[in-house]
C-alpha cells in the first residue's frame, strides 16, 4: 500500500490564540465547528485548525438580528422569547473586523490556518485565510472577463444604455499576492531550488492534511480557489500553498507556493512559482479542470526561491 | 392506474438512492413533459407551502430536509431549482423530484434554476453522472430536455414572488415573464437568463454588472419598486449559498434561501427551507447535513498522498 496510516502521535487541542469556547446559538448552529490537529516535526509543532465557513452577519446580539423580520421563528421558536445566554462574540464579529477585503469570496474558510513553529515559538510560519484575502488587489490582475461576456452585453446594449449600471469593481479573480505569514524568520532570495529527488521519493506519510482558505465559483463561470495541503515524513516537511484560477472556455493560472524543511537544517526554501495559459493554447489531453494536470503541462512563467532563515538574534 | 403503480415503485427505489432503469427514466420524461408544459412561466401556487432553494445532487441531505420539512404528499414543496450538479447524486436528486412532481402535481412545484441547463451541467457534474451511471448520453438527454419545460418562476396567494436568481432590467411586470418562450435551453441574453442568474447587491442601488463581465446585480430600490408595482410583499430567490441557510436583504424585500447543508461536503453551513402558513406566516426550518453512516458515497476524508 503505498499510504501507509499515519503512526506519528496526533492530538486535538484548542485552536493557538483563540478565544475560548464560545456557547453556540441557533441561528449560527452548525454541528461543523472549528477543530485543531498537531503534529510534531523535529520538535517543531505542527497545527491545522479547520472549520466551516463564514457567516454572513454576526450571530451573538440579539439587537444584530433586526434583520430577522417581526414575527418570523426559527425552528418553531419565537426569537422575542430567545431567553439563551447570548454569547460575547461569534465567529464572524472574531472574523470580520480583521479582513480589509470588501467583496468575499462565496466560502471563506476563516478559522482555517497552518501554523508551523519552533520549539520555543520564536519562529514559524502560518498560512491563513485572513492574511491571504487581506493581500488581493482592488482589481484583477489582468483585463478578463467570462467566456459569456461578450454576447452577454451585445444582447444588451439597450438596456446597458437605458439603466447605465454601475459597473461593480473589484477583483473578481480573487488573485492573492501570498507566500504566507512569516514571524521572527529572515527571508532572503536564494540560487537553492527545492530537493525535488528527496519530494519525489515515496516515504512513509507520518501526518497529511488538505484545507481551503478560500473558494470562489465565479457564479458559475469556473473557480478560484485557495488551498493548503501539507505532508509531513520522517526527513522533511512540505507544503503547497496552492491559488487556482479556472475561467471556464478562457484561461487557467496556478500561482504555487511551496515550502520545504529538511530535518536538522537551520532554513526552509519557499519557492513561488506561477503558471497560466488561456485554455484554447492547453493541449487536448489537459484538463483545465485539473490542476495537477495544468502543472505539469505548464511551464512556469515566474519562479522565485526564497530562504526562510532561523536566526537567531 | 398502472401508471400510478410505475410511479410509486420508482419513487421506492429512488427514495432509495437507487438510479431507475434508462427506458423508465424516459418514460417518467415523457410523463413530466405532459404536466409541466402546462404551467405558466410563473406558476401559480396556494399557501400553505414549504420553500427550498439548491439542493445540488445532495440526495441525502434532500432526504433529511423531508424528513425534517414532511414527506410529499403530505407537505406542500416549491423547489427554487439547482437540483442537480456538484453534489455525487444529482440524477438520484433530480428524479425523484420529477417522479414526485408527476405522482403528486399539486403537492409539488419545480422552478428552474441556472444549473438546469445543457451547458451548465456539461463542466459541473450532471453530464459525467449520468453518462458514468449509465453508460451513455440518453438520461441527461431526456433530462435536459424536461429542464427546458420547468416553469421559470412561481407566485404563492398572489403576494410572494419565487425566482431561482433574481431580476431583470427588461423585466417590470409579471406579465412580461409570462409571456416569455420558456421551451429553450437557457440562453446567454434576454430576460430568461437574468431570472435565473441576477443577484441582489447590497452595496448598490440601482442596477449593477458583475464585474466577470455578464451577470446583473440589482438593488433595494429596484426590488422595492418591483414589489410596488406587481402588488408583491416578498422577492424569494436562491441561488446564492449562504452559512445560516437564509438571508434577508434590503429590508425584508428579498430574501435568499439555500438548502443545501454542508455544501460540496465542506462548507460547514447550514441549510434552510422556509415554512408558508395558510396565512403566509413564516418559521424557518434550519437543518445540518445527513449523519454521515447515512451516505453510501465517497467521503472527505483526506487521504494521504504523495503531491508536489
Amino acid at each position: 500500500m503505498d499510504n501507509p496510516a499515519p503512526h506519528h502521535p496526533h492530538h486535538r487541542t484548542k485552536p493557538p490564540g483563540t478565544l475560548p469556547n464560545i456557547q453556540r446559538d441557533y441561528v449560527e448552529a452548525s454541528a461543523y465547528s472549528a477543530n485543531t490537529m498537531s503534529t510534531q516535526f523535529d520538535q517543531w509543532t505542527i497545527s491545522v485548525t479547520k472549520g466551516p465557513i463564514l457567516s454572513s452577519q454576526c450571530t451573538c446580539h440579539t439587537e444584530c438580528r433586526k434583520d430577522l423580520p417581526v414575527g418570523s421563528s426559527v425552528n418553531g421558536n419565537s426569537l422575542a422569547n430567545d431567553t439563551t445566554t447570548v454569547p460575547q462574540k461569534c465567529v464572524f464579529c472574531r472574523y470580520d473586523a480583521r479582513i480589509e477585503l470588501k467583496h468575499l469570496p462565496d466560502m471563506v474558510f476563516v478559522q482555517n490556518r497552518l501554523v508551523i513553529s519552533s520549539p520555543d515559538d520564536k519562529f514559524g510560519v502560518e498560512f491563513n485565510a485572513v492574511d491571504a484575502l487581506n493581500s488581493i488587489g482592488a482589481e484583477p490582475s489582468d483585463d478578463i472577463k467570462v467566456a459569456s461576456a461578450g454576447a452577454w452585453q451585445n444582447a444588451r446594449t439597450e438596456s446597458l444604455q437605458t439603466y447605465g449600471p454601475n459597473a461593480v469593481k473589484y477583483d473578481w479573480t480573487f488573485g492573492p499576492n501570498y507566500t504566507g505569514t512569516t514571524f521572527g524568520i529572515t527571508v532572503e532570495p536564494t540560487t537553492d531550488s527545492l530537493n525535488m529527488a528527496l519530494l519525489t521519493q515515496r516515504d512513509p506519510v507520518l501526518f497529511f492534511d488538505e484545507f481551503h482558505l478560500y473558494c470562489d465559483e465565479l457564479d458559475d463561470n469556473g473557480c478560484a480557489e485557495m488551498e493548503v495541503k501539507i505532508r509531513v515524513v520522517e526527513s522533511y516537511l512540505f507544503v503547497l500553498l496552492r491559488y487556482y484560477l479556472r475561467v471556464d472556455h478562457v484561461a487557467v493560472k496556478l500561482q504555487d507556493v511551496r515550502l520545504m524543511f529538511e530535518k536538522g537544517k537551520d532554513f526552509m526554501l519557499r519557492e513561488y512559482t506561477l503558471r497560466e495559459a488561456k485554455t484554447s493554447s492547453l493541449a487536448p489531453d489537459i484538463s483545465p479542470m485539473e490542476p495537477v494536470q495544468i502543472w505539469s503541462a505548464l511551464k512556469p512563467t515566474q519562479t522565485i526561491v526564497e530562504k526562510l532563515s532561523f536566526r537567531k538574534v | 392506474m398502472s401508471g400510478h403503480q410505475d410511479l410509486d415503485r420508482w419513487i421506492e427505489q429512488l427514495r432509495q438512492c437507487e438510479p431507475i432503469s434508462e427506458p423508465d427514466v424516459k418514460s417518467l420524461c415523457a410523463k413530466a413533459r405532459e404536466i409541466l408544459v402546462e404551467e405558466g412561466n410563473v406558476q401559480r401556487v396556494d399557501a400553505p407551502v414549504t420553500i427550498c432553494g439548491d439542493i445540488h445532487g445532495q440526495f441525502y441531505d434532500l432526504k433529511e430536509l423531508f424528513k425534517i420539512g414532511g414527506d410529499v404528499p403530505e407537505t406542500n414543496y416549491l423547489f427554487m431549482g439547482d437540483f442537480v450538479d456538484r453534489g455525487y447524486y444529482s440524477v438520484e436528486t433530480f428524479l425523484l423530484l420529477l417522479a414526485y412532481k408527476v405522482r403528486y402535481p399539486d403537492r409539488i412545484t419545480l422552478i428552474r434554476g441556472n444549473h438546469e441547463s445543457r451547458q451548465i451541467t456539461q463542466v459541473y457534474g450532471f453530464y459525467d453522472e449520468c453518462v458514468r451511471k449509465y453508460g451513455g448520453v440518453n438520461v441527461w438527454r431526456y433530462c435536459t430536455e424536461i429542464f427546458d419545460y420547468l416553469a421559470l418562476a412561481a407566485l404563492i396567494d398572489g403576494k410572494i414572488f419565487c425566482v431561482h436568481g433574481g431580476l431583470s432590467p427588461s423585466i417590470q411586470s409579471l406579465d412580461q415573464i409570462r409571456m416569455i418562450d420558456r421551451k429553450q435551453e437557457v440562453p446567454h441574453d434576454g430576460p430568461m437568463c437574468d431570472l435565473l442568474w441576477s443577484d441582489p447587491e447590497d452595496a448598490n442601488d440601482g442596477w449593477g454588472i458583475s464585474p466577470r463581465g455578464a451577470g446583473y446585480l440589482f438593488g433595494s430600490d429596484v426590488a422595492q419598486k418591483f414589489n410596488e408595482d406587481n402588488q408583491i410583499e416578498l422577492i424569494c430567490r436562491a441561488h446564492q449559498l449562504v452559512m445560516e441557510g437564509f438571508k434577508w436583504h434590503f429590508n425584508e424585500t428579498v430574501l435568499t434561501v439555500w438548502s443545501a447543508p454542508n455544501y460540496c461536503y465542506r462548507c460547514g453551513n447550514v441549510a434552510a427551507i422556509l415554512e408558508l402558513n395558510d396565512k403566509l406566516g413564516r418559521n424557518f426550518i434550519i437543518f445540518e447535513a445527513a449523519p454521515h453512516d447515512l451516505r453510501t458515497g465517497p467521503t472527505k476524508k483526506p487521504q494521504p498522498e504523495y503531491f508536489l
